[in-house]
């Protein structure tokens, strides 16, 4: 006789609410693109956003044309345009032209662009680029963005895809600009559960010595969010180290980032949870609970690991495509497989590529149990929906992974000495609160 | 053609395939300075005590040792494998963030390409075995396994310029035949320097011996360069379900297929008094 064998599953009542109001709470909605298009960003003092350009000049026109719609709108998906999505103008601030599109022309008008540009006259760059193959390096997407950012100017990347197929790129480009120029387009309509702040981090990015992808150097930093998943800041160390040293560096950004936290908030945080890709080994989980418990002894932690680099899948085959559905979670041992990007019947009309992905989630805590693993997986969810760069419902990772996923690119192409500047202090107030990387 | 059952009542399955430990032999601990030229098939190293096990001791008075769980699961991964290979599978071991899995693909399900001589496509499987709240699973996933042909020197004979491959990641085998993960720095004749990633230091090997990772977008780049037609793209996205409207329930019945194939051809999973049985009934989450 077989004993029965099956899993335990769960499911998230209800999918987790957007707030686009500061000042309203009722101003809530599932989705961005509505929630936008009603009450505006939660953020509503931009005013003016001004936009710098650097594009060759056959591209010019076309770029011009690009964030002119942006402004007004077009009568598809984006009406009204940022004027009514975000409340807020654009104006062009100034424009360089590039001779040519090698990496050299772009190398060149971007060291003319950040000669000739005062920072509080440009919120963000827009450049467009030729479109190149993610395998290299040495690109202008690349390296036009480590030279302006660098110099405390965040950017955009436009390429002639995206023109030639706008209609569904306006929204998404005018939130990542909203966002980049330091203003926030939208928070959970809540507080996540028993969470103060969320930290995600980043400890052994490599770091190249030149323009080559690399090395045995590494890099670190943390995304820090508060308890309705609004991104409050990014801090990195300054200084690549060996191998050896990433251990020891955990504890130093986790530090650093508790220590802002305080300078921000007033408070030291009581329930912190750290979100890492990877395991976290125990010599790190020692090391950082005991400096934790330095700046405050009642404080509890969670160690997170969230990967969706495992063979696990489940179906339900009664789902509309097999897909097992968003919000749907599996018990295994001592961690959740929780379903993001499944089918589901209140985004009915987003088509799925593929068969989702689980996000393997697995967490240990400190001194005591005091999230539960449904509230895990309602953190977890909820933090899906917080990346400013889309406005699109169904994405796999929480922003504390994605926005690591994003500056780890960057990384392997901005060397130590433009690392090592865009943490200096003067470019970094520029650049700290603002996620540039996104 | 063993017939895998589907839960009719909880409608939710995964690729998790329940395995039951039918009969359970013996483990020896091997003793460290044990050198002979035995059946290595039989052993196992175990990460916890740091020494080799081996589920006979080859009429020696060996320590006999209690068998635990992770143990067991060390054995059936190895007995698997082999018995994969005997029935004329290539395995290969996927570095994965969250442990390792492999990847097992048979010469007779080569997807057919016309650039044959720079790739080769398989349609396989990727397997792990997992043991939950004490028991055993057999996880199944399609996979589709690419195998880079063409070393950087013949890319390069074929007419590939040095340039398209600077600062691309690549492998070597090393001096005692390990895998090396390296970053091409620069072609000259038949010398390529390469960065090595765990060490940092720049060598100059033999281009004939260095090969591009088998990335499907290095791999189309490299073809787009060469002028070839075939679009691996493509094919990844064919069978890796993306073009289907119902991409999941294809998926799903391809794991059955896989399932039911290895159902037949390995289980049950016998070796030195032990007999694992593989169910054949998907697994259910129940909400």
């Amino acid at each position: 006789m077989v004993e029965e064998v099956f899993f335990k599953g769960a499911v998230i009542d209800e999918e987790p609410i957007l707030l686009f109001d500061k000042a309203d709470s009722s101003a809530v909605h599932k989705e961005p693109y509505f929630g936008l298009k009603v009450f505006g960003p939660f953020d509503k003092q931009c005013g003016v956003l001004k936009v710098g350009i650097i594009t060759p000049q056959s591209a010019r026109a076309s770029v011009q044309a690009f964030i002119r719609t942006l402004e007004v709108g077009d009568a598809r998906y984006f009406s009204g345009g940022m004027k009514n999505f975000f409340r807020t103008d654009l104006k062009i601030s100034h424009i360089v032209e590039t001779t040519g599109i090698s990496l050299k022309d772009y190398m060149y008008a971007g060291s003319q662009f950040v000669e000739k540009t005062d920072q509080s006259d440009v919120d963000v760059v827009v450049c467009f680029i030729p479109r190149t193959s993610n395998l290299y390096t040495n690109t202008p997407y690349y390296r036009l963005k480590a030279v302006l950012s660098v110099h405390g100017f965040p950017s955009q990347m436009l390429t002639q895809a995206t023109l030639n197929r706008p209609t569904f790129s306006y929204l998404n480009v005018a939130s990542a600009l909203f966002a980049k120029s330091g203003h926030i387009p939208w928070v959970l309509g809540g507080e996540m559960p028993n969470t103060n702040i969320v930290i995600g981090i980043s400890i052994a990015d490599r770091i190249c010595d030149d323009n080559r992808l690399v090395q045995n150097r590494y890099i670190g930093y943390v995304n820090v969010f508060d308890q309705y998943g609004k991104w409050m800041f990014f801090e990195g160390i300054a200084e690549a180290y060996k191998k050896e040293e990433i251990s020891g560096k955990m504890v130093e950004l986790v530090k650093r980032a508790v220590e802002k936290y305080k300078i921000e908030k007033g408070i030291i945080p009581e329930n912190i949870h750290i979100h890492y890709w990877k395991r976290f080994s125990k010599i790190e989980k020692e090391n950082v609970i005991k400096m934790l418990q330095g700046l405050k002894s009642d404080v509890k932690v969670a160690f997170t690991s969230i990967n969706a680099d495992h063979p696990y899948r489940f179906y339900d085959l009664e789902s509309c495509d097999g897909s097992f559905m968003r919000g749907y979670y599996v018990y295994l041992d001592d961690s959740i497989l929780l379903s993001t990007t499944g089918a589901s019947d209140e985004f009915r009309r987003t088509f799925r590529m593929g068969t989702p992905k689980l996000l393997h989630v697995k967490t240990e805590q400190y001194p005591e149990e005091f999230i539960t693993s449904d509230e895990l997986a309602y953190q977890t969810l909820a933090l899906t929906k917080l990346n400013w760069a889309t406005t699109s419902v169904l994405i796999r990772e929480p922003i504390t992974l994605t926005f690591s996923n994003s500056l780890a690119y960057l990384t392997s192409v901005i060397t130590e000495g433009e690392w090592k500047q865009l943490q200096a202090s003067g470019v970094n107030i520029n650049m700290r609160n603002r996620p540039w990387f996104i | 053609m063993v017939k895998i059952e589907i839960d009719d009542v909880y409608r939710k399955p995964g690729n998790l395939f329940h395995l039951e430990v039918a009969s359970k032999g013996k483990v020896f601990k091997v003793p460290l300075d044990f050198s002979g030229n035995y059946n290595r098939s039989l052993m196992v190293y175990d990460k916890a005590s740091g020494c080799r096990l081996a589920c006979t001791n080859f009429g020696f008075n060996w320590e006999e040792i209690k068998l635990d769980s992770f143990m067991l699961k060390n054995f059936i991964a190895k007995q698997f494998g082999l018995c994969l290979r005997k029935k004329g599978y290539l395995t290969s071991k996927v570095g994965r963030k969250f442990g390792n899995s492999y990847v097992a693909y048979s010469e007779s399900k080569e997807i057919p390409t016309q650039d044959r001589d720079i790739y080769k496509v398989f349609d396989g499987f990727e397997y792990r075995f997992v043991l939950i709240s004490g028991i055993f699973y057999l996880c199944i996933n399609p996979h589709l396994k690419i195998k880079i042909l063409a070393s950087i020197g013949e890319l390069m004979q074929k007419g590939l310029p040095a340039e398209r491959m600077e600062s691309l990641r690549a492998v070597y085998s090393g001096s005692e035949g390990e895998t090396c993960r390296c970053n091409i720095v620069s072609l000259e004749n038949n010398k390529c320097c390469v960065r090595n990633l765990d060490s940092g230091n720049d060598e100059y090997i033999d281009s004939g011996i260095v090969y591009l990772i088998p990335r499907p977008e290095m791999v189309q780049n490299v073809l787009k360069v060469l002028g070839r037609r075939s679009n691996i793209i493509e094919i990844q996205r064919q069978y890796s379900f993306l073009k289907q409207r119902e991409a999941a329930k294809g998926r799903f019945t391809k794991t059955l297929e896989i399932a039911s194939d290895v159902a037949e051809q390995v289980f049950p999973l016998k070796f030195a008094g032990f007999e694992i049985q593989f169910v054949p009934k998907t697994i259910s989450v129940r909400m």
